[in-house]
């Protein structure tokens, strides 16, 4: 028995498209507590770690543990209409093996959409401690990062105890942007000694976008040369994580 | 005999191609290559003409040529050029490239005289006249019936008969009541047969593959080829062979994975994006990111006039291989960044000397004689080309596939630094 009620759908719609920025085929672990997903992309430079508990649901309903896997563009684009203060209600058919979508709002939509076959495959998060860790709001490294995607593939990350500072190179032009620890954009400030690392802007761009859409509140984390995490605060600890794998110079 | 034939290349008087394209050259490289018989290129070209009937003799073979200063010559020239025809159909410009191929420069000289009425032969070595196919196909056979015309590179989008920009959708819209005397048509780098076969039309037809090289380099002569079996060499049988379509006698082609092809994918060059047909056309063949048109590809090309879904396969056909030139796949498995390269030439080089042509070691050597000779990576990627373990980054609107070393076996390609990625922290 799976069923569940989602109070306001747009909301699902942002945290589907994060999670789309990484995989085409979602596998969800349908479980009691709550509903999880954790992927990487087919280069396995990038992982998407989403946990949305059951509380964080108007209703849910999930008698034993199963995968439920699903082509997200496709869920997408049946989503693409949906309205503010529309109920989405999630069920399976397992007779015809589709997951049936109700939106409802002023009147009523059903789509269905085929599940297909769950990869088996459980995958780890990575093994990190990090040097820097800097709570700050989400708009504001979207735009810094958006800024940087202007002009170079790449954006250097460096902190120190003072300050964040993000930078991006290029014959195109350089962009410079600093994040001091008194500044009102930032919330949180906890730095030992000094990190820089160097990662790839578009998977970057895509993660701050798509998860400055579903909270006002990021955490970036990372250490010297290694893998940095992006997390986004959700209500009802829910929980939405990237991981990124460096570049290395 | 096993013949390699690449009937279709360019002299220094074309335009884009190297100064040192001369007929020296392309014998001495041809031969490396492992060509038997090259096509001579812009016979339409006067200076290139004069050079033809200066540095070549007529071999024991009827229609094929020697360099006169070869003592034991191994490479035989058959005479060919392009032409350029530009014409109105229907209130639409059309601009068409097509090959042919002649029995003697006599009959190349008397050719000359006819086209230079319908443009400048000097402007160019790939000459643009202002005549309609079905008038080019009747004045080529007036001259000698014994000549040969088809369209070149039949799919690019540039120049083409079923090409995007200023083709045709049908054979017989272009070549109009002279189609009966199409026997050919070039494939071209960014199709090879199976994609030719989805359309009904061309069943009748004997698809060729020719290098369309402006360079002597062995990484463009040759690079596409045809591949016949005659009892005797000459122009007459090179051209029966063919239009018999007779798997004894026309065996297969050397194709370039089609995805080496400029052309293969649809993509916009300026913004790198290349997609293959079904999102470019879901993306209504926008750029999606200027929002210009993109160059739509030769596979996107080929779904909309394909009769038959992808996989049909005629009975009696020539077959085909899929290789891709050997300083390509040298390159690839050192992880060097130019085929020119020195490292990539004493390879190279190692390689001819020890099976005597590039052909005979893309095809018929085996891993462990290779392994003789190069490094295993080299001998390993060989084989995996020659098999079609590989893939090929497609090309788009201009810009060439590149070879990929898949990771097979989990580790990097050789010689190339590995990119963390997160397995690597777990």
């Amino acid at each position: 028995m799976f069923r569940l009620v989602i109070s306001d759908s747009r909301a699902w719609k942002n945290l589907m498209a994060a999670i789309s920025t990484l995989v085409e085929e979602a596998s969800f672990d349908v479980k009691p507590e709550g509903l999880a997903l954790r992927a990487m992309d087919p280069s396995h430079v990038a992982m998407v770690d989403f946990e949305y508990p059951k509380e964080s649901f108007q209703e849910y309903e999930c008698t034993e543990p199963s995968k439920l896997c699903l082509d997200i563009g496709d869920m997408l684009k049946l989503m693409r209409r949906v309205e503010a203060g529309e109920t989405l209600e999630l069920t399976l058919d397992p007779q015809t093996n589709h997951l049936n979508m109700k939106l409802t709002g002023k009147y009523k939509r059903r789509f269905s959409l085929p599940l297909l076959q769950p990869s088996v495959s459980e995958v780890p998060t990575p093994k990190l401690t990090f040097d820097a860790q800097i709570k700050m709001d989400a708009d504001c490294l979207n735009d810094a990062i958006t800024d940087i995607s202007n002009v170079s593939d790449q954006v250097k990350i460096e902190a120190d105890e003072e300050k964040l500072v993000l930078t991006g190179l290029s014959e195109t032009g350089n962009v410079v942007v600093e994040f001091e620890r008194a500044n009102q954009a930032v919330l949180d400030f906890q730095v030992k000694g000094e990190a820089k690392a160097l990662y790839g802007v578009s998977f970057l761009q895509d993660m701050v976008k798509a998860g400055a859409a579903s909270s006002k509140v990021v955490s970036v984390e990372f250490s010297t040369d290694k893998p940095v995490k992006i997390d986004f605060e959700l209500p009802l600890q829910g929980k939405l994580t990237y991981y990124l794998a460096p570049r290395l110079e | 005999m096993r013949v390699f034939l690449d009937g279709h290349i360019h002299s220094r008087y074309s335009r884009a191609t190297s100064q040192d394209m001369t007929v020296t050259s392309i014998a001495r490289y041809a031969q490396i290559k492992g060509l038997k018989v090259v096509g001579t290129g812009d016979s339409t070209h006067p200076l290139w003409y004069n050079e033809l009937k200066a540095l070549l003799e007529e071999s024991p073979w009827d229609g094929l040529y020697t360099l006169k200063e070869a003592e034991n010559p191994q490479v035989y020239f058959m005479v060919s050029c392009e032409v350029h025809t530009l014409f109105s159909f229907e209130g639409k410009q059309k601009k068409i490239h097509h090959v042919i191929w002649m029995p003697s420069l006599e009959v190349a000289e008397q050719l000359n005289e006819e086209l230079r009425k319908y443009g400048s032969l000097e402007a160019d070595g790939r000459p643009t006249l202002e005549l309609t196919p079905p008038e080019l196909v009747e004045l080529t056979l007036q001259v000698s019936e014994e000549n040969v015309v088809f369209p070149a590179h039949a799919w690019t989008p540039w120049f083409s008969l079923f090409g995007t920009f200023s083709g045709f959708d049908r054979l017989e819209d272009c070549y109009q009541d002279k189609t009966s005397k199409i026997f050919a048509l070039e494939t071209g780098l960014s199709s090879d047969p199976p994609m030719n076969w989805r359309i009904k039309e061309l069943d009748r037809l004997a698809l060729v593959s020719n290098s369309d090289s402006h360079s002597y380099w062995p990484w463009r002569l040759g690079r596409e080829a045809n591949v016949l079996e005659l009892k005797n060499l000459g122009f007459r049988n090179i051209v029966e062979a063919i239009k018999s379509k007779d798997p004894r006698r026309f065996l297969f082609t050397v194709e370039t994975n089609p995805a080496y092809g400029k052309y293969h994918w649809t993509g916009h060059r300026a913004c790198g994006v290349s997609l293959p047909a079904q999102e470019a056309e879901k993306m209504e063949s926008l750029c999606p990111v200027c929002g210009r048109k993109m160059t739509k590809g030769v596979e996107q090309r080929v779904e909309e006039l394909a009769d038959r879904p992808a996989g049909f396969k005629p009975e009696k056909t020539p077959a085909y291989v899929h290789l891709l030139p050997l300083s390509e796949v040298i390159a690839t498995a050192l992880g060097a960044d130019s085929l020119s390269s020195q490292r990539v030439w004493l390879r190279y080089n190692a390689l001819v000397r020890r099976f005597g042509n590039e052909y005979t070691v893309l095809l018929d050597a085996s891993y462990g004689e290779l392994c003789e000779v190069v490094e295993r990576p080299v001998a390993e990627l060989i084989v995996r080309v020659r098999e079609g373990r590989v893939t090929v980054k497609p090309g788009y609107d201009g810009v060439y596939g590149k070879l990929i070393v898949k990771e097979e076996t989990g580790k990097p390609a050789p010689g190339k630094k590995r990119k963390p990625s997160l397995r690597d922290y777990m």
